[in-house]
């Protein structure tokens, strides 16, 4: 996910090492966001890739094979990253990739038109002493701006090989592997002054040898990088590591500013020093469609009309054709045609016991609930959800559409990039509520996590609720998006009262807009897809049994008595709607296709319609994404917002059946 | 006050202050001059300062004397350092010159011309003015902050408002540095800028903090 920018968790890198069965030598592709690296990428490994999660996070990393001259690489493609000293759990999985071994060359793609920032990273590259090359991409682009850059002069000082492409058309890549296996680590070397000069010899001398430079690692140390201390644990004493933190906390003592700072600026000057010596013209400005694009996404005014369209094309994608055409498909032919039949006719034939046969294909069933629902519902619509967001991903539209609402967010307490995991709620909150990690404090993740929970339908339970809002007028479709919208706005306001902690800064690149490759799209889509299979599947399975279990003890028939007061009484809906909801307990969704049913059997009248899709709406999260709530924030904080949401679901459905009453609104 | 030497011991002993509690004997090391128990004695008689055993106390009017003196000390580094981009090691020596020939009205005029800033380049709190204020703007400031720029307007970063670390670091490696040229694309719904081939969407308080020259066109 190169634009979601995700935060560093501190407990990692140990137990996250690639995969790495075979010893072939790596080649590792680095660069800033933007550059063309996948392009580059594509090139060279032609078709063996393999697209995975970097392990514990969802970051998708592209691997592949490269064979020159009789022999074969391994070649990773990295996650755009501006800096070594990571800022985003994105940053953070290439650092780790670089220092986690058995890279035997770094290709740098860098943009020729942005060299400060190109060379920014250079200089931490060639700290780390790997052998490395720097290929410069966009030449044509770069040219017709009018940068001109004096390359053997860059070699020179740099001394190591630049090799010019311009990926999208295939030019100058060709020569990027000769180079490669013929790079050596480079002498190159940037002086910090004295005392940080004295300080990183002290550390050097504590650490043991290591497959990057000793240097490298000092500074990354001196710059206060703590997930990297962690890291250390493996090799170090405590007493050594204690000693490490003893030589940078007193170099800090001797400067006014933090030590990161004091070292980006000694390279920011080493940068512009270069510049000043191989770039000889100012940039020019040249205007394209793409440019265009850009500045009219995050035009105060034009930019709405933008924001509504990428919205009607995302319900025409995902609602009309994967909720509708896709799931009829599925649930109606796969399964309900043949998988289904057959599975109770060979179930039949097979198990002798009736409590065995109804756990497979009973009304609980494994195959015929969990299954059925989890590959015939749900999979269709989040496959095209995630097809959808992979091409506003590529295309840069989301990083503008934070600068959007970044305004209207900074109300709850939290900046426009948490609109990403909104949105992407709107595909799976469960996958959400992992990415809330791109923000950067605890508060924003702690009331992201909340409004997913609580307000943002994911697309399963979106595509039952726009079904039943068909037997509606607009006007009470426009309350259910108000109120939903308000709920949502109220409680983000009042927990950012509630919930301490300091604001994060918001700080966001805006990359060109651009026509996501195909090829990309396809792998990120399928990568998620793979996710989604490994860890949500065998969560509705949990959730079914679990489901199974209740209803032969009959449990649920109890509850189901206990729950109806409140049902009928304060919802003001038919005593079957109990059903939906105490299965809402489980998948707000399932609760919602219960509900459907009944509106479907012409039972609810239109206003028990739009009280019973704001409180299921409003329902408490389902079952894997409240496990997913308690993997990331904790077991107490998933009770205390389970806790709130649903006396609070009941409490809006309530008042609303009662206002409406009050008022003698019939729909 | 003329005397210079006066105006000298009275900044360590404001600077010994910011750090922690002072004491006498660091003090003295600080002022490296042998004329310290002189121009202390000095001090006292003038009522800036009292010393009790170790300790020594500003008066009131000490007070005020020492943040008159520290803030002409720090606007004038602000000046050498950002606008005259003259080496660290030579603007504290000039600063220390200038701290005493600075008159109010200039001091105030100095202040308004640079944006009233808030730090020195050492990140060390400037004391407010009747400029900082009062918003005096007589002279029209050459230093200001990005967000009073117009659309489409470029300019040279001059120096950035540090409010918390994390900030720089992030800045830093996008090149918004100062000596780097930048140019204001939009102010809402959110403030972007253009730096280098980058385009960045920046909350409207960070761009309150980045301190730029206008440059003509």
């Amino acid at each position: 996910m190169e634009l979601i920018r995700q935060k560093i968790e501190s407990r990692s890198l140990t137990s996250r090492k690639m995969p790495d069965t075979e010893a072939t030598p790596t080649i590792v592709l680095v660069g800033n966001p933007n550059v063309g690296k996948s392009v580059v990428f594509g090139y060279l490994t032609k078709k063996y890739v393999t697209v995975s999660n970097y392990p514990g996070t969802t970051v998708e990393i592209a691997q592949g094979k490269v064979h020159y001259k009789g022999k074969t690489y391994r070649l990773i493609d990295t996650p755009g990253t501006n800096s070594l000293l990571p800022n985003s759990e994105d940053e953070k999985v290439t650092r780790d990739i670089i220092l986690g071994g058995h890279v035997s060359a770094i290709i740098q793609i860098g943009d020729a038109k942005n060299l400060f920032r190109t060379l920014y990273l250079t200089i931490q590259l060639l700290e780390t002493r790997l052998p490395l090359i720097l290929n410069l991409n966009m030449m044509d682009e770069a040219r017709s701006s009018g940068v001109e850059v004096d390359l053997d002069r860059l070699e020179s000082i740099l001394q190591v090989a630049i090799n010019q492409s311009v990926a999208i058309r295939k030019q100058g890549l060709d020569t990027i592997l000769p180079k490669v296996v013929m790079s050596t680590p480079t002498d190159f070397f940037v002086n910090y002054g004295g005392l940080i000069e004295d300080a990183i010899q002290k550390i050097e001398s504590l650490l043991p040898a290591f497959h990057v430079s000793k240097r490298a690692l000092a500074l990354m140390l001196i710059s206060g990088d703590e997930t990297l201390l962690e890291w250390l644990k493996q090799w170090l004493s405590v007493e050594t590591i204690a000693e490490i933190g003893r030589v940078v906390t007193e170099l800090a003592q001797k400067y006014d500013e933090p030590l990161d700072v004091v070292i980006s600026r000694v390279r920011i000057r080493k940068v512009n020093e270069i510049l000043r010596q191989v770039q000889h013209q100012e940039v020019k400005e040249v205007n394209t469609v793409s440019r265009f694009l850009g500045d009219l996404a995050i035009h105060p005014v034009w930019g709405v009309p933008i924001l509504l369209l990428v919205l009607y094309g995302m319900y025409q994608i995902v609602g009309v054709f994967g909720a509708g055409t896709m799931v009829d498909f599925f649930e109606n032919v796969i399964f309900g045609e043949w998988i289904n039949p057959a599975a109770r006719y060979v179930v039949d034939q097979l198990v002798p016991f009736a409590l065995v046969r109804d756990f497979l294909v009973g009304e609980y069933g494994m195959i015929t609930m969990a299954l059925a629902y989890g590959f015939a519902i749900i999979l269709p619509i989040v496959a095209t959800f995630f097809f959808l967001f992979s091409i506003l991903e590529d295309s840069g539209y989301l990083p503008r559409l934070a600068a959007m609402m970044n305004r209207i967010f900074r109300v709850m307490g939290l900046n426009g990039k948490a609109i990403l995991p909104m949105v992407l709620g709107l595909g799976c909150d469960t996958m959400a509520t992992l990415t809330t990690r791109i923000l950067e404090t605890r508060k924003e993740r702690v009331i992201v996590t909340l409004l997913l929970a609580l307000g943002v339908p994911c697309s399963a339970q979106l595509g039952v609720i726009l079904a039943m809002t068909s037997v509606l007028p607009f006007s009470a479709t426009l309350i259910w998006i108000s109120i939903i919208l308000g709920v949502l706005f109220m409680v983000g306001y009042l927990s950012a009262k509630l919930v301490g902690g300091p604001k994060s800064d918001f700080i966001i690149e805006l990359p060109p807009i651009r026509l996501p490759a195909f090829s990309n799209i396809f792998y990120k889509t399928l990568a998620r897809i793979e996710w989604y299979l490994k860890e949500v599947i065998p969560l509705f399975i949990l959730g079914t049994a679990i489901l199974f279990v209740l209803d032969k003890l009959h449990i649920l028939s109890i509850i189901r008595v206990a729950a109806s007061p409140v049902i009928v009484k304060w919802l003001g809906l038919p005593m079957e709607a109990t059903d939906a909801f105490l299965i809402g307990f489980l998948r707000r969704d399932y609760g919602a296709a219960g509900l459907f049913q009944l509106s479907r059997e012409g039972m609810l009248t239109s206003n028990q319609v739009l009280v019973s899709i704001v409180t299921i709406t409003l329902f408490i999260p389902c079952i894997a994404n409240f496990l997913m709530i308690i993997k990331e924030r904790g077991l107490k904080i998933a009770l205390q917002m389970t806790a709130f949401i649903l006396p609070f679901a009941l409490l809006v459905g309530g008042l609303l059946n009662m206002s409406l009453n009050l008022l003698g609104v019939k729909f | 006050m003329s005397d210079r030497r006066v105006d000298h011991l009275l900044r360590i002993i404001w600077m010994a202050y910011e750090k922690e509690a002072p004491e006498l004997k660091a003090i003295e090391k600080e002022y490296g001059n042998d004329d310290f128990s002189e121009v202390l004695q000095l001090l006292i008689q003038e009522k800036l300062v009292t010393v009790k055993g170790d300790e020594i106390q500003f008066t009131a009017q000490g007070k005020r004397a020492g943040e008159e003196i520290i803030r002409r000390y720090r606007l004038a580094e602000r000046l050498f350092a950002d606008l005259l981009e003259i080496p660290q090691s030579d603007y504290e020596w000039l600063a220390c010159n200038f701290e005493h020939i600075l008159s109010p009205e200039v001091t105030d005029s100095v202040c308004t011309f640079l944006g009233h800033p808030r730090v020195c380049p050492h990140n060390r709190p400037i004391p407010q003015g009747k400029c900082c204020v009062s918003f005096v703007n007589d002279v029209k400031p050459l230093v200001q902050p990005l967000t009073t720029l117009s659309l489409g307007q470029k300019a040279r970063i001059v120096y950035i408002f540090p409010v918390h670390k994390k900030r720089w670091g992030q800045l830093h490696q996008f090149g918004v540095f100062p000596g780097n040229t930048i140019k204001l694309i939009q102010k809402r719904p959110s403030y972007v800028i253009e730096i280098g081939g980058t385009t960045l969407a920046l909350d409207d308080e960070i761009c309150r903090d980045i301190y730029v020259k206008k440059l003509m066109d």
